[in-house]
């Protein structure tokens, strides 16, 4: 049976969105899973899903921005699979809490010579330092703070409130302050425009 | 505003989705506070260490696979 108009439209949304945005996808479900073989088999999931799905689809979301929830979707579905001990989705609490009071007053990242610990093992320290955020803050800071999408879109993504990504993405980076300010000990990172010194 | 408001306001204020009044008190309190200060430069250096990471790439093989399936669907 031939593709009806909409289905065959989708498709070709969807070859462009891997195209345009495969990195991206790939990177979110790196990100959210901390895992290669886990966030290769959730972005041929989330393809196979959205090619099951085209000849029903409507356009209600862009295509890139859908397929990114579907990738998000079965990042986490991977590591419930798996039975990964990762706090859920569910088990992020969308307010402010007392510990992110308490992560606020952690020491300021260490004033040392403008040379130490720039670029290589800067990056390092912070992919290690990601192991501390839960999948969801993981997902967030990967959206909003590498791509820089604004905080609607990231909500559209994740289906949470605008409200709920900055909780979440302020978590995010104080969890990363501290962990961060741990290895920079001794000595700042002095770090220029682009990451670069 | 208290360290406290300022921290739960920090990401509305860089969305620019605060009310004038509300960035007035916070930029007010940023100028006024060390710490705050400190917390504010960090997380500015934590962006840019962020923004310097390669970004990781979908494998090519893959990316070819992903490709086949869109392609035979489509025949």
């Amino acid at each position: 049976m031939s593709p009806g108009p909409d289905g065959a439209a989708h498709r070709e949304a969807l070859s462009r969105a891997l195209v345009e945005e495969g990195d991206r996808l790939y990177a979110l479900a790196l990100r959210t899973t901390r895992d290669p073989d886990l966030a290769r088999d959730a972005v041929q999931e989330a393809f196979a899903a959205a090619l099951a799905k085209a000849d029903g689809f409507r356009g209600d979301a862009h295509p890139a921005t859908w397929l990114h929830r579907i990738v998000f979707n079965k990042s986490i579905d991977m590591l419930r699979r798996r039975r990964r001990y990762e706090p859920l989705p569910e088990q992020d609490p969308d307010q402010l809490t007392a510990e992110d009071e308490r992560l606020a007053h952690a020491p300021a990242w260490a004033r040392g010579p403008d040379e130490v610990l720039v670029g290589r093992e800067a990056r390092q320290a912070l992919d290690q330092a990601m192991a501390e955020l839960t999948p969801l803050q993981r997902a967030v800071f990967e959206l909003r703070e590498a791509e820089g999408r604004p905080t609607d879109e990231v909500a559209e993504i994740l289906e949470l409130s605008p409200g709920a990504v900055r909780v979440h993405l302020h978590r995010a980076r104080l969890r990363l302050r501290v962990r961060l300010g741990e290895h920079f000990r001794g000595g700042r990172a002095h770090v220029g425009p682009g990451g670069h010194p | 505003m208290t360290c406290q408001e300022l921290l739960g306001q920090l990401a509305a204020w860089e969305d620019g989705v605060l009310p004038d009044a509300v960035c007035d008190e916070l930029q007010k309190h940023l100028a006024e506070c060390a710490a705050c200060q400190e917390l504010r430069h960090d997380l500015e250096d934590l962006a840019r260490i962020c923004r310097g990471c390669k970004p990781p790439r979908l494998p090519d093989d893959l990316r070819r696979r992903l490709a086949d399936q869109l392609d035979a669907r489509t025949r």
